[in-house]
């Protein structure tokens, strides 16, 4: 099977934007120490197997693609992919340790961004910002399952706690709660844990009925369009509904 | 999360300290809320209001290293699963070292990653969000009661 | 030759030096400003010098602590190689003859020693490339060139002021490789002697001003 072709003047250009004096310092500056081999849970993990150290992994991404001037072959982006998203979580650990203070993750989320748009993204994280894309959220549950899921669990937990009620597109209230759509499909009775502590607070909140999805897979995944629009979609409810206030149920 | 320690702190919601959790309990700082929130103190709070028997991991606060399901590598999908329950072994041991029975977690791809390690690594925890376990530790007053309780 | 480089050549080196260090820092000035705006949103001084100032002292931070030895070995590396040429008799006495000034000196038996604690940490940090998996990793012969670059001036100087075989000829050698070692800071990583300072502010600033985490 041919490989598919690899855009370089996409790369090109995502380079040519990102290279601001952070990534021109970091790239030139990193002094290959190996302080920062110690802070990852991967490398650790491994029994501090080398190809795990952070600054390992630099290399063998933003640096490379650099190096190269983004002319690199398709294998070569595959192995990049491995290693963004396979060999980090972007945990940013490794920022601490390091002594020019070296901002690993963002240097990993910048070739996630690049691999994103050579398609490279696990289906996963494209398949979440496709439906955020679409539906607002990254689990694709319609609008009506959402207020379905609410009403049920404000029945339920009504009967633990007299007056509970869970409002939806209340407009005015003080508080906009936006939750995890995981938690609307796996764990409703997270919404009626979050509802009863609200009601008991005195809380005076609301959910909204779009943006409630306060995720960004689209952001691990490394693309830009569908994080903006996640992150706008809970700004726009804020706004409209005129909250002072978001609780993320985080 | 900082709007439970609010509550708590502000007395919006009392803690009734015959209901608090007896057994060992850990907390998982996440990355996004700890390093990158500086929500580190906040949890501390909560837990010691919640908990006899608080034990903090080592390290922990904005130290802590990430569960190993951070950057969206859980719904990144099953080819990745098996790496994914290796690097995790730095968080169980971390976590088999407290010798605590509950591990609680604000953040949603923790919880999935420690629910995963603890059947991995055969931990033997529960894994729980704060909202969990402040309804059974809370002290309401009476108007919010279930009908039932109130006849008692 | 020996004209040459005291002469014109010094007067390029640190030209090439001051110049290029001045330019670099403020051309990455404003290159931030331009596409990372972001750095300056949560920029603080107190969290930029308690960065900076952590990560001067030794064992300061965290990753220092956990790594005694290497620890140890690189600030003496840095202490004893920023020291020496600066405060050094010789030095300063060509300072009094050409400018009529010069600064507090070294006792030279001093200096002797600080010389080779340069030398020996180079080595150490040389083998250390080579013997641990996780820095082999990263080392490629560039490396090893700039810790090549930056030990010459003290191996060749050690020579010279010890009078080896031809005096003359490990002098030259010696300015020479000084010189060197001048030109390339700004062009290479060895321009963390003034990056290091905007770097740390940047990260102490991002991880402390904007989410009170220290990073140290």
């Amino acid at each position: 099977m041919a490989e598919p072709a690899v855009n370089v003047k996409l790369i090109k250009e995502r380079l040519a934007f990102l290279k601001g004096g952070r990534f021109k310092a970091w790239l030139e500056i990193c002094a290959h120490c190996a302080y920062c081999s110690d802070s990852c849970f991967f490398y650790l993990a491994h029994d501090k197997d080398p190809k795990y150290m952070p600054a390992y992994k630099v290399k063998q991404t933003l640096d490379k693609l650099y190096k190269k001037k983004g002319e690199v072959t398709w294998e070569e982006l595959e192995k990049m992919a491995d290693i963004a998203y396979g060999d980090c979580t972007a945990c940013r650990r490794c920022s601490l340790y390091c002594p020019f203070g070296i901002d690993v993750a963002v240097m990993i989320a910048a070739v996630r961004g690049i691999l994103c748009g050579q398609g490279l993204a696990p289906k996963g994280l494209q398949d979440a910002a496709k439906h955020h894309w679409e539906t607002g959220n990254q689990m694709a549950i319609t609008e009506e399952d959402f207020v379905e899921t609410c009403k049920w669990m404000e029945e339920e937990s009504e009967e633990e706690m007299p007056g509970l009620k869970i409002p939806i597109e209340k407009k005015g209230a003080e508080t906009l709660y936006v939750l995890n759509a995981r938690e609307v499909k796996f764990y409703p009775q997270d919404i009626a844990e979050a509802a009863m502590i609200l009601y008991a607070a005195g809380e005076d909140w609301t959910f909204p009925d779009l943006g409630w999805d306060m995720t960004n897979l689209a952001m691990f995944a490394g693309n830009a369009q569908v994080m903006a629009h996640s992150a706008k979609l809970v700004y726009d409810a804020a706004k409209r509904l005129e909250v002072k206030k978001i609780i993320t149920s985080e | 999360m900082q709007a439970f320690y609010e509550y708590i702190r502000d007395g919006r919601i009392k803690i009734d300290p015959a209901k608090k959790m007896k057994e060992p309990v850990t907390y998982q700082d996440p990355c996004n809320i700890s390093r990158s929130g500086g929500l580190w103190e906040e949890a501390r709070y909560l837990m010691n209001a919640m908990c006899e028997d608080f034990r903090d991991m080592a390290p922990n606060r904005e130290y802590n290293h990430c569960c190993g399901g951070g950057g969206g590598y859980i719904p990144m999908g099953p080819q990745f699963r098996k790496r994914r329950m290796q690097s995790g072994k730095v968080k169980a041991d971390q976590i088999r070292e407290t010798g605590a029975k509950v591990v609680v977690v604000p953040c949603h791809n923790c919880f999935d990653q420690l629910r995963d390690l603890s059947a991995e690594y055969d931990l033997g925890i529960q894994v729980m969000h704060f909202k969990t376990i402040i309804p059974h530790v809370w002290d309401l007053p009476d108007h919010l009661k279930p009908p039932n309780e109130e006849a008692n | 030759m020996y004209q040459f480089v005291t002469g014109p050549m010094a007067w390029i080196a640190f030209g090439i030096f001051f110049l290029g260090m001045a330019v670099k820092v403020v051309s990455l000035f404003y290159l931030t400003r331009e596409k990372d705006k972001v750095v300056f949103n949560h920029f603080s001084w107190q969290w930029s010098l308690k960065s900076i100032i952590r990560w001067l002292i030794p064992f300061g931070s965290r990753s220092m602590r956990e790594k005694p030895l290497f620890t140890i070995i690189t600030f003496s590396f840095h202490i004893c190689l920023l020291i020496t040429p600066i405060f050094l008799l010789s030095h300063n006495i060509i300072l009094e003859e050409r400018w009529g000034i010069s600064l507090w000196t070294l006792p030279e038996s001093v200096s002797d020693i600080l010389t080779i604690v340069v030398i020996v940490t180079v080595v150490f940090l040389a083998l250390r490339r080579i013997a641990l998996a996780d820095v082999r990793i990263v080392t490629s012969a560039y490396d090893y060139l700039l810790l090549a670059i930056t030990a010459m001036p003290f191996i060749t100087g050690f020579l010279a002021y010890h009078q080896f075989s031809n005096y003359k000829f490990w002098l030259i050698f010696h300015i020479l490789s000084g010189e060197i070692m001048l030109i390339a800071i700004p062009f290479t990583r060895l321009s963390h002697i003034f990056l290091f300072f905007m770097t740390r502010a940047h990260i102490g600033s991002e991880m402390g001003q904007r989410r009170g985490a220290a990073t140290w």
